[in-house]
Parts: C-alpha cells; sequence; structure tokens
C-alpha cells in the first residue's frame, strides 16, 4: 500500500516543477499587474484578485532565468503560503499528477544557482523528471535585500 | 514604468532647491508636507482625488519605505500609495528618524503586531462601529436604486459580480436608513466571500491597539473598545459575511478573465 501525493505542475523555462494541490488555491490567466518599482526584480507587480490585492513573483526572475520568448502572457498559481496568498507567475500551467510519495527523491545534484534551494525534491517519473517547488523559499527570498530582513 | 519612480525621487530631491528647473514647460507638482519640512513631487499627471482604504504591502514588499501601501481603484486595477515620509528620506531630504516602519517589529508574519487599522461608521444614531480594514477592500457610495432582489435578499451589480449586501443596521438593529438615495457600503473581501456591508456614515480611519476590548458573546462582535472616545463596537466581518451571504462567487479552479 504505497501513499500517494498530489501535484499541481507547470512549466518554468525547460524545468517542471510541482506544488503539492493543497498548497494551490487556484490557478489564473494573466491577471493586468501594477508594477511596484523599487521592489526586488522578481516581484512583478500586484494584482487584484477579486479585491484582494495579491503580490505576484516572477518564477523566471527568481530562478535567475532570462524572460519567456516572444509574447505568450504567464499564468498565476495562487498559493498559500505562510503568511497570506501569493500568485506565482509561471509559463505553462500542466496536468495535476498523482505520484507515489516512495519515490521522493533528494534535489538533482547537477542543478545550479538559486535551483539549488527553490527546488527541495524530485519524482522521476517515466518520461521526465518533476521538480518539487519549496514555495515557502520561493515566495521568501526575493531578492537580496528582503530575504535576510524578514528572516 | 521603473522610470516613473526614478523620476519623482530625482524631481523630488530637485525640489529641494527652490523652484522649479524646467524648461518652458509646464509640471505639476504635488506639494507635501512631512513633520517639518515641505517638499515638492513632479509628477507626469493629476488624476483624481479618492477617498480610498490603504491595505498593507505584503512581506516582500515591507522593506520598500517609499510606500505606505497600496489599494484597489474604482475600476478594479491596484494602485500603490507612496509614503510622504518615506520619500523625503529616500530623497534625502529628511534625516531617518524610523527604520521602514512596521518591519522592525514584525519580523515575521504580522500576528504579533498590536496596532490595527480600523475603520469607524456609524448607523444613523449613536452607536459607533469599527470594521478591520485589512478585510475592507474598498468603501463606495451606490445609488439605492441600483438595488436588486435574488432569493429575498439585497443586491447590487458590482464589477461585472453580484455583490450581497448586508445592512449593519438590520444585523445590529436601529434606523433602517433605507430612504436616502446613496448608501455608504463597505465592500469585504477576503478568500471565499465577498459582500457590501451597507453602513449610515464613515466616520474615520483611526489606527489603534485595542487593548482595551471587551470579549462578548455575541459571534458578530469581536468585542468592545474605547476609539476616540467613544465606546465603539468592533465587528466580526468574516463571521457577519459567512454567515449572511449565500451568493458565493463562482469557485471554478480555473478562472478566466480576459486581461482588460
Amino acid at each position: 500500500m504505497t501513499q500517494t501525493k498530489q501535484y499541481c505542475t507547470f512549466h518554468v523555462a525547460d524545468m517542471f516543477l510541482g506544488i503539492a494541490v493543497e498548497q494551490v488555491q487556484e490557478v489564473l490567466r494573466f491577471h493586468p499587474l501594477t508594477r511596484v518599482p523599487l521592489a526586488a526584480p522578481s516581484i512583478s507587480g500586484l494584482i487584484n484578485l477579486r479585491g484582494q490585492i495579491v503580490t505576484a513573483i516572477d518564477l523566471r526572475r527568481r530562478f535567475e532565468l532570462p524572460p519567456q520568448d516572444g509574447d505568450r502572457p504567464p499564468m498565476n498559481v495562487v498559493i498559500r503560503a505562510d503568511d497570506g496568498v501569493v500568485s506565482l507567475l509561471v509559463d505553462a500551467i500542466d496536468d495535476v499528477l498523482e505520484v507515489s510519495v516512495d519515490d521522493f527523491e533528494n534535489p538533482p545534484t547537477t542543478l545550479r544557482g538559486p535551483a539549488q534551494t527553490l527546488v527541495e525534491g524530485a519524482y522521476k517519473l517515466t518520461d521526465r523528471l518533476l521538480l518539487v517547488l519549496n514555495s515557502q523559499e520561493a515566495v521568501n527570498a526575493c531578492g537580496p535585500d528582503h530575504s535576510l530582513a524578514s528572516r | 514604468m521603473n522610470g516613473y519612480l526614478s523620476h519623482q525621487l530625482r524631481t523630488s530631491s530637485a525640489a529641494n532647491s527652490t523652484g522649479t528647473r524646467t524648461e518652458g514647460e509646464a509640471v505639476n507638482i504635488v506639494v507635501l508636507r512631512t513633520n517639518d519640512r515641505q517638499f515638492g513631487l513632479v509628477v507626469d499627471k493629476i488624476n483624481d482625488t479618492a477617498e480610498i482604504v490603504v491595505k498593507p504591502l505584503s512581506r516582500q514588499l515591507k522593506g520598500l519605505s517609499e510606500y505606505a501601501g497600496s489599494t484597489i481603484m474604482g475600476d478594479g486595477a491596484v494602485a500603490l500609495i507612496l509614503d510622504v515620509m518615506g520619500l523625503a528620506i529616500a530623497a534625502g531630504l529628511a534625516a531617518e528618524h524610523r527604520e521602514s516602519p512596521g518591519t522592525s517589529t514584525a519580523g515575521h508574519g504580522t500576528a504579533g503586531s498590536a496596532m490595527q487599522t480600523l475603520l469607524v461608521v456609524d448607523l444613523g444614531d449613536k452607536r459607533r462601529f469599527a470594521l478591520p480594514t485589512s478585510m475592507v477592500s474598498r468603501l463606495e457610495k451606490i445609488d439605492s436604486r441600483t438595488i436588486e432582489q435574488t432569493d429575498g435578499r439585497e443586491v447590487v451589480q458590482y464589477r461585472g459580480r453580484i455583490l450581497p449586501l448586508i445592512r449593519l443596521s438590520d444585523v445590529f438593529g436601529g434606523s433602517s436608513m433605507t430612504d436616502s438615495a446613496e448608501l455608504s457600503v463597505v465592500v469585504y473581501a477576503d478568500d471565499q466571500e465577498s459582500c457590501g456591508f451597507v453602513v449610515g456614515r464613515i466616520v474615520d480611519v483611526v489606527e489603534t491597539e485595542i487593548a482595551a476590548a471587551k470579549e462578548l458573546d455575541d459571534g458578530n462582535l469581536l468585542g468592545t473598545a474605547v476609539i476616540q472616545q467613544r465606546v465603539t463596537d468592533i465587528v466580526n466581518l468574516p463571521q457577519l459575511a459567512r454567515q449572511r451571504c449565500r451568493v458565493t462567487l463562482p469557485t471554478t479552479t480555473f478562472t478566466s478573465r480576459s486581461g482588460t
């Protein structure tokens, strides 16, 4: 009897990432953003989510990756973090996948840069690797300055 | 957009040297005052003045002392609220008396801070009620003729949605204020519900420590406190919203909305 866990999966550049479904509040198309000048580069801006003001974090910039080619708007993965609702901007949404917890492995050692802390583990699927995003880390260190201040 | 703020900062520091330094072109200057000093903020355009509810910024943005918070405008767009003192400090116009407000004590999370911002309202009689502004998304005036009925309750169409109305006077008794043509509505929104609380009059917004709160049994009130020398009941908005609005938002997980 193996325990399974469900992940909401999505793509950022060539990475196939997942967040546990319990943490995901909803998935939305692109919302108009209000930019926040002077904020950390990974903060895309603020969105109006049915009357709630939610901070949107660009996962590409969080991973220190170049912006997406073309003008396809990013998708919002709205998650419930410890201290409120945050939206993660991703390239594309994929399925909700059910994986066996036995298959959980440590993050690949080939990860470089911010990915080393942003990925907390991986599941080997038949045809690809699902990287588990450390959502707390993703919403936490938004820039070199503010990450330490809030600890 | 990035040039927007740097422009402001540049020109606000320039405003310290008396007079405007433009090449014949007219500029808009908003004159601001901090504790002891006046300075001008050069802006591209003045839109309007509006009464708004300032919402605190998320933890990721708390370190930016140039902003006091954010708010939702009438068209649904999110606007940033500038902090006059923070701007003055950033431009080198004022000495830094404080670390960026709130962050020094807050540390992780916001539960520890005892200060709370409350919207004080009345219901057309002598009683005062306070609503925690963290849950208030906007203050609106609505024409009472736009109120419609569904399932025996009052609703209005609000930004493409159906907004249930709750008259605080129905909850707490008192004059029903049905005759007034224009109603003051406090728009509430949380993860699940959004609804409009009809109040008599918006009195003030106060930042206060509600230490003197008296616990009440009634679930609709969080307690009673003395605010501005007046005994004020603090309303439990989430409780009321859940109890009274059954017209829930569409709860599909995959919502699509057009960009503009």
